[in-house]
């Protein structure tokens, strides 16, 4: 005999309830609450190649980042950038002004976007005079943490010459 | 006075306060009831609690730290026909960024959403089993501002999607005496679209962000079959990986995925008049299932209240 359709409904209801919660339990097993870390127990890790961290191949110049001050909570971080001959000097100098103007953009890859603007200057000596090959980078924040890469460009009128980028995970 | 309570859910994935994920849900307002028309209006408070990445564990923020959204949204429907209607939604976000030592804030409007549905499903008569469903097409215009046009630290002025994006979808409920079920699913296609350069990218970019949809299921009860009802949502939703296209190449992003959990609340307010008001409440947590990729986490309290006309 045909169960009532009130009965078949609600055992129908049931077993969807049941596989929903088995779905529920096997989710939590991945639930951000119950396994994440903290933001104090991470902390800032940049990935560089030790005798030329940023390769410019076609204006023949490496350079390097060397930071002031990480970002905080209350202030965005700055870092000096240096470039040098690739073939004739190393990160200990003597420093080399690119010919094409110098910019610093910063992008997380896994999320597809950038943050707020980076300033990037020559570096002034308390003279006033230009430090050659010397910039410091103000305003470096990164939004939100996770893997950023910071990339240095040589730019010209059209567009980028080249660049390149350091990898770093805040 | 049961069924008046039944569809006054409002979608707490309304407010994404992340930089990356401002914006408007894809899920529009509608009329799922037999009202003639309905205007909503909603505060929602969203405070980020963590984020997750691709691969590795999901990283909770800094309790000295602070990125809250608080959304207020007006949306409104009403039957152009017996069986088909149409809607729609503006928001206004205010975003706001706290460190111990200083604060950042933002308010501009967000994206604006005009839909168009159908009962395909009609409730001529009571059935056991038969949900009632209506079918929706609605169309996202970036009124508010992209993370790609963003240029305040934290992205704070980031307040919409950046796209025209076109979202189709269906939504079933079903009611038995005192409890209620909902299915609702999505699926969206953003048009690629190419920012000009601003202060923190000076090139052109172009922007694909690909496919993306959600689905949600809901059960509701009401004691006694008064005036308040309370319930239950899980709204799993997944994006592609986005293309961005500049003068130096083409990357990918990762694909994005996050489950919202909610808990709703609605009472009767009043019933005459030819029509009723009811007021809602919703809490929607980011962080309770996973897995969550490439988004981040956040958690939502949402007040509103709505009125409806009787046809």
């Amino acid at each position: 005999m045909r169960l009532p359709i009130k009965t078949r409904l609600f055992k129908s209801f049931a077993s969807a309830l049941s596989f929903f919660s088995f779905l529920i339990l096997t989710a939590c097993i991945e639930s951000p609450i119950l396994h994440h870390a903290d933001a104090d127990t991470v902390t800032p890790q940049a990935q560089t190649e030790a005798d030329c961290p940023l390769h410019f191949p076609t204006a023949g110049l490496c350079a390097s980042i060397t930071w002031d001050q990480m970002q905080t909570e209350d202030e965005p971080g700055s870092f000096k950038l240096k470039f040098w001959d690739a073939k004739t000097a190393t990160s200990d100098g003597p420093y080399l002004t690119p010919e094409n103007a110098v910019f610093t953009r910063l992008m997380m890859p896994s999320m597809g976007h950038g943050s707020s603007p980076v300033k990037t200057e020559q570096l002034q000596a308390a003279d006033g005079s230009l430090v050659a090959g010397v910039y410091h980078a103000t305003g470096v924040y990164f939004s939100m943490p996770g893997h950023w890469e910071i990339w240095i460009q040589l730019r010209r009128d059209r567009g980028v010459l080249e660049q390149a980028k350091v990898d770093i995970t805040i | 006075m049961f069924l008046l309570l039944v569809f006054s859910w409002v979608s707490a994935t309304d407010a994404n306060a992340a930089p990356c994920c401002s914006g408007s849900s894809a899920i529009p307002a509608m009329i799922t009831g037999d009202d003639r028309a309905q205007i909503s209006a909603s505060f929602s408070h969203a405070t980020v609690i963590g984020d997750a990445f691709e691969g590795g564990l999901p990283q909770f923020r800094s309790s000295d730290q602070s990125e809250t959204t608080n959304f207020f949204r007006l949306d409104g429907a009403r039957l152009i026909s017996d069986r088909m209607q149409v809607g729609a939604g503006l928001s206004l976000l205010s975003r706001q960024f706290s460190t111990p030592s200083s604060h950042a804030g933002k308010s501009l409007p967000g994206d604006l959403i005009l839909n168009f549905a159908y009962e395909a499903l009609p409730e001529w008569e009571y059935s056991e089993w038969k949900p009632r469903g209506h079918v929706f097409i609605a169309t996202t215009i970036p009124t508010g501002r992209s993370i790609y046009e963003a240029n305040e630290p934290g992205l704070i002025d980031s307040t919409g999607k950046g796209f025209f994006r076109i979202a189709m979808g269906a939504i079933l409920t079903k009611r038995w005496d005192l409890w209620d079920a909902s299915f609702i699913t999505e699926i969206h296609r953003s048009l690629p679209r190419t920012f000009p350069p601003t202060a923190s990218d000076p090139d052109p970019l172009r922007v694909d962000a690909g496919f993306g949809g959600s689905f949600a299921l809901g059960m509701g009860y009401s004691p006694g079959g008064g005036n308040f009802r309370f319930g239950i949502r899980l709204q799993p939703s997944f994006n592609q990986p986005k293309e961005r296209t500049t003068l130096t190449g083409v990357t990918k992003s990762s694909r994005s995925q996050v489950i919202d959990t909610s808990l709703e609340a609605s009472y009767l307010l009043s019933d005459q008049g030819g029509g009723t008001w009811t007021g809602f409440g919703n809490f929607n947590d980011q962080t309770l299932i996973g897995p969550a990729v490439s988004s981040t986490l956040n958690r939502t309290i949402a007040l509103g209240i709505q009125h409806r006309w009787d046809r």
